[in-house]
C-alpha cells in the first residue's frame, strides 16, 4: 500500500479497505447505518478469527510484537472472553448497536484502529475508520490482511471502511453529521479540534485525550526476588516499552522505587542490567536515531538540573530524577528511556498524578496496597492499575470508561 | 577567562598549525583541556549539572586521556545557554542556520574567545593560501552580514573568512541569482592577481556553479582558490559528490584549488581542512574522537560513530568538548601520505533523526 502523500492542506479523501467497489463516502453514509447487526453477530466473530489467523500467519506480522498481541487479541478464546463480558453487562432489556461509528484513529500506535475497530464491529455498529496520512508499515500490512479478507468476505461486513484523508473538515464535518457515535483517539489537540465539529443531535463522542503512565516497584520486593522473577520482570517492563517507540499513551516514561535509598539503588542498578538485556531481545539491532534521541533528551535533563545520574546503553537510557516532581514534570523522550525517582512508599505517587495520567503498572506490591493505590490513584486521575507487562493489553474498559456502554445502546423491554 | 588554558592556547596558536605528531600534541592539549573543564565546570551552571549526572562529576585528580574529558552534545545548545561569563561580557551571539522548523543553536562569545577563533582560522588558512590577502569573491549576498549583534553561521563564516580577502565582493544578488557581469568585471581589474572565492558548498553549488554551468560560462582567474564549508546533506540530495563539485568549480569559476573544511558554529575557528588525501585534519589546538552512539565509548580507527570535537578555543562557554550528531570514522594519525601530524578523519553524514509519533500527534497535526 503505498504511502499518501502528506501535503500541507491535501482534501483527498482515499478509501483504503475495501479497495474494491468502494464508492463514495456519501454513498456508504447513506446505506451503512442499517447495515448494523446485533451484538456478537456469528459471521463478525468468524470475521475477527479468520483475521487474527491471517496475522498469526503473516510473515511479518506475526514476528512483529504489536502485530503478535494484536493477532492472539482476536483469536477465538479471546474473542469468547469478550462476549461473556459483554453478556455479563447488567441490564435487564435489549443491548443493540449504537449505529454508526466514526473513529479517527491514533498516529503513535499503529494497532490501535483495529482495536477500535474491532470492538465496535464486535458490538454489532457499522464503522468508519480514519487512519493518520502518515501510514507507517506495518498498518499498510494490517490493512492488506484486512483488505484481503473483506474481498473474501464481501457480505460479513458490509457497513465498515477506512478511509485516510488530511486535515479536512468537511469531510470530518460530513461524517461527524452522520455518525451515531465518534470515537476520537487522541492528542488533545485532535480532541478539542474535532470537539468543535458538530455532531447530529442525537449523537455522542468518547475521546481519548493524551495521557501518560509510569511504574511502580517495591524495591524490597525486587530484591526479595529471585533471578529468574527479576528477569522475567524485566521481559515484561520490555514488553510494555518496546512496542511503539514506548509511545503509546500506557508505556510507562517513569519508574517509582519505593523504599530506602540503597535497597532502591541497588535494585535499580540490578533491573538496569536485566532490562538492556530483555530490550535487546524484542528490539534486535539497536537504533541509531532512537539512542540520539535518548541522548540528547538526557542531557537536556541533566542540563536542566532535573537528573542527577543518567546512564546510556544500547537499548535504554535510565535517567535518575533529582526529586519525584521532576521526574513526572520530564517530557517523554521514548524510544528507551525511562526516569527513575525514589518514594518512600508507593501510595507517594498519588501525589504526583493528574487527570491526564493512565496506567499505573507496578511490582512488588500485595494486593492492600494496589487496591488502596487504585483508590487514591483513581480519583486523582488514574484510570488502570496493572501488573507491569500488561500496560498495553486493550479492553473494553479504557481511559476510565466502559466503551460497551459507548457502543451500544439500551432498550427498555417491559 | 582561564589563564592556564588560555596561555596554552595562545601558545599553539603561535606555532605551526599542524606541526605537532599526535603524542606531542595530546601532552599539550590533554592539561589545556583538563584545566578548560575545571573552569567551565565552576562558572557554568549547565555544563557542571551535565557533568555531574553524566560523569560522575568532575574527576579529582588530574584527566589522564582525552577520552577520559566530560563532553556535550551539541544538541543543548539549543534550549541551554551555555556561557562562562557573565552576561555583561558576551558580546556577540552566533546563531545556527537551521533549517525551518528546527530550533537553532546560540552560541555565546565572549572578546577573548572570538579572538582565539579568529586567530586559529588566520593560523589554519594561511598555511593552505600563504599570508597575502587575496582579492575576494564571496559566493553569496551581502545582506547575510547584515545583522548587526545576532550572527547566522553563514555570516560568522563569512566574516571569518573575510580576514583573507581584500576587496571582498558578493557574487549573489540578494534574490541569489549569480552575477556573472559583476564578477567578471572585478576579476578583469585583477590584472592577473590569483583570487580567494569563499561560499557555503550547496549555495556555491546550486547559486554559482550551477547557474555558470547553465550559462555556459566559464570564469578565467589566474590561479585562483576556492574555500567551501558547509554540510554535505543537500549535496548528497543533488546527488553530487566532493569529486563532481571540484571539478564543476575548477570548470566553472576557473579555479586552481578547491579547498573544502568540516566546523561548526559552537566551535568557531576550530576548523578542519582536507588534507592532501582528502580527509579533514586536526589542527593542534583540536582533536576528534569517535564515540559508539549506543556506548559512547571512543572507537578505533575505521569504526563508524559519533563525532566528538575538542577545542582548546572555547574560553568563555563550555564548548571545548562536544558530541556531535555526525556520524564519522577517523581513519590515521602521523600518516606522511596525509602531508601533516596528528589525527584525520572523514564525515559519513548525519546521523537519522527518528520520527516518534506521540500521541498528540493525529489528526489535528496531520494537514
Amino acid at each position: 500500500m503505498p504511502n499518501p502523500p502528506d501535503t500541507e492542506g491535501a482534501p483527498a479523501l482515499r478509501v483504503l479497505v475495501p479497495s474494491m467497489d468502494a464508492g463514495s463516502v456519501d454513498d456508504f453514509i447513506r446505506v451503512a447505518r442499517p447495515l448494523s447487526v446485533e451484538p456478537f453477530a456469528p459471521a463478525r466473530m468468524a470475521f475477527l478469527e479468520a483475521l487474527s489467523r491471517t496475522l498469526l500467519a503473516h510473515p511479518k506480522l506475526r514476528r512483529d510484537p504489536a502485530g503478535a498481541s494484536l493477532g492472539f487479541w482476536l483469536r477465538r478464546a479471546h474473542l469468547a472472553a469478550l462476549e461473556s463480558d459483554f453478556r455479563a453487562q447488567a441490564f435487564a432489556g435489549r443491548r443493540v448497536a449504537a449505529g454508526l461509528v466514526f473513529h479517527v484513529a491514533p498516529a503513535n500506535v499503529d494497532t490501535m484502529f483495529i482495536y477500535s475497530w474491532a470492538l465496535s464491529f464486535l458490538a454489532g455498529n457499522s464503522n468508519v475508520v480514519r487512519l493518520t496520512t502518515r501510514m507507517s508499515p506495518l498498518m499498510a500490512d494490517l490493512l492488506a490482511c484486512l483488505d484481503a479478507l473483506f474481498i473474501g468476505k464481501p457480505d460479513g461486513c458490509r457497513g465498515n471502511l477506512f478511509v485516510t484523508f488530511g486535515h479536512n473538515d468537511e469531510v470530518a464535518a460530513r461524517l461527524s453529521a452522520a455518525c451515531d457515535l465518534r470515537f476520537v483517539w487522541g492528542g488533545d489537540d485532535t480532541v478539542l479540534k474535532l470537539r468543535a465539529t458538530e455532531l447530529s443531535p442525537h449523537a455522542s463522542e468518547r475521546s481519548f485525550a493524551s495521557k501518560r503512565s509510569l511504574s511502580v516497584i517495591a524495591a524490597g520486593a525486587y530484591l526479595a526476588a529471585d533471578v529468574q522473577d527479576r528477569g522475567r520482570l524485566a521481559d515484561r517492563m520490555a514488553a510494555d516499552m518496546a512496542p511503539f517507540g514506548q509511545m503509546a499513551c500506557s508505556s510507562p516514561q517513569t519508574v517509582y522505587w519505593a523504599g530506602g535509598k540503597r535497597d532502591c539503588d541497588r535494585a535499580l542498578a540490578d533491573f538496569d542490567r536485566r532490562l538492556q538485556r530483555a530490550m535487546a531481545a524484542k528490539l534486535g539491532e539497536a537504533d541509531l536515531g532512537w539512542a540520539v534521541r535518548r541522548l540528547n533528551s538526557a542531557f537536556s535533563s541533566a542540563a536542566d538540573g532535573a537528573a542527577e545520574q543518567l546512564t546510556h546503553r544500547q537499548h535504554v537510557t535510565q535517567v535518575v530524577a533529582i526529586s519525584p516532581e521532576r521526574a513526572e514534570a520530564e517530557v517523554p523522550c521514548g524510544v528507551g528511556l525511562l526516569t527513575h525517582a525514589r518514594v518512600k512508599s508507593a501510595d507517594a505517587v498519588v501525589a504526583l498524578l493528574r487527570r491526564s495520567h493512565q496506567t499505573i503498572t507496578y511490582f512488588g506490591l500485595n494486593d492492600a496496597e494496589r487496591d488502596g493505590l487504585a483508590q487514591d490513584a483513581g480519583r486523582a486521575g488514574v484510570d488502570r492499575v496493572v501488573p507491569i507487562g500488561r500496560a498495553l493489553d486493550f479492553g473494553p474498559y479504557w481511559d476510565g470508561y466502559n466503551l460497551w456502554d459507548d457502543l451500544t445502546r439500551l432498550v427498555v423491554v417491559q | 577567562m582561564n589563564t592556564n588554558s588560555a596561555e596554552i592556547a595562545g601558545e599553539l596558536l603561535a606555532g605551526l598549525p599542524f606541526g605537532l605528531r599526535e603524542n606531542e600534541k595530546r601532552a599539550i592539549l590533554l592539561p589545556a583541556l583538563d584545566a578548560l573543564t575545571r573552569h567551565h565546570y565552576g562558572q557554568s551552571e549547565v555544563f557542571r549539572r551535565v557533568v555531574d549526572a553524566a560523569f560522575g562529576g568532575l574527576k579529582r585528580r588530574a584527566y589522564s586521556d582525552l577520552e577520559e574529558l566530560p563532553f556535550v552534545p551539541v544538541s543543548l545548545f539549543k534550549r541551554h545557554e551555555l556561557r562562562s561569563v557573565p552576561p555583561n561580557q558576551v558580546f556577540r551571539v552566533l546563531t545556527s542556520s537551521g533549517t525551518t522548523g528546527q530550533s537553532v543553536s546560540r552560541v555565546y562569545l565572549d572578546r577573548a574567545t572570538a579572538e582565539l577563533q579568529a586567530k586559529a582560522l588566520v593560523r589554519i588558512v594561511q598555511h593552505f593560501i600563504g599570508k597575502a590577502r587575496l582579492p575576494m569573491i564571496v559566493l553569496d549576498h551581502e545582506d547575510v552580514v547584515r545583522e548587526p549583534s545576532t550572527y547566522s553561521a553563514r555570516a560568522a563564516g563569512i566574516l571569518g573568512l573575510m580576514q583573507f580577502g581584500r576587496r571582498p565582493i558578493y557574487a549573489l544578488r540578494p534574490d541569489m541569482s549569480f552575477d556573472a557581469e559583476k564578477v567578471l568585471a572585478y576579476l578583469a581589474e585583477l590584472k592577473g592577481e590569483p583570487p580567494l572565492f569563499f561560499g557555503f558548498t550547496y549555495i556555491v553549488w546550486q547559486h554559482a556553479l550551477e547557474a555558470l554551468r547553465g550559462a555556459g560560462r566559464r570564469l578565467a582567474p589566474n590561479n585562483g582558490v576556492l574555500i567551501h564549508s558547509g554540510g554535505w546533506k543537500k549535496m548528497e540530495g543533488a546527488g553530487v559528490g566532493a569529486d563532481e563539485f571540484a571539478a564543476a568549480a575548477r570548470a566553472g569559476l576557473g579555479v586552481a584549488r578547491v579547498l573544502n573544511f568540516y566546523g561548526m558554529v559552537e566551535q568557531v575557528g576550530s576548523v578542519f581542512f582536507e588534507n592532501s588525501i582528502g580527509a579533514l585534519h586536526a589542527p593542534v589546538f583540536a582533536d576528534v574522537i569517535v564515540r559508539d552512539p549506543f556506548t559512547l565509548h571512543p572507537l578505533a580507527a575505521g569504526r563508524r560513530g559519533l563525532l566528538q570535537v575538542l577545542s582548546v578555543l572555547p574560553q568563555g562557554y563550555p564548548g571545548h568538548s562536544l558530541l556531535t550528531e555526525d556520524l564519522a570514522e577517523w581513519c590515521g594519525v602521523d600518516d606522511a601520505a596525509a602531508g601533516m601530524p596528528g589525527r584525520f578523519f572523514r564525515v559519513l553524514g548525519r546521523a537519522p533523526r527518528s520520527e516518534v509519533r506521540g500521541c498528540s500527534d493525529t489528526y489535528a497535526q496531520s494537514a
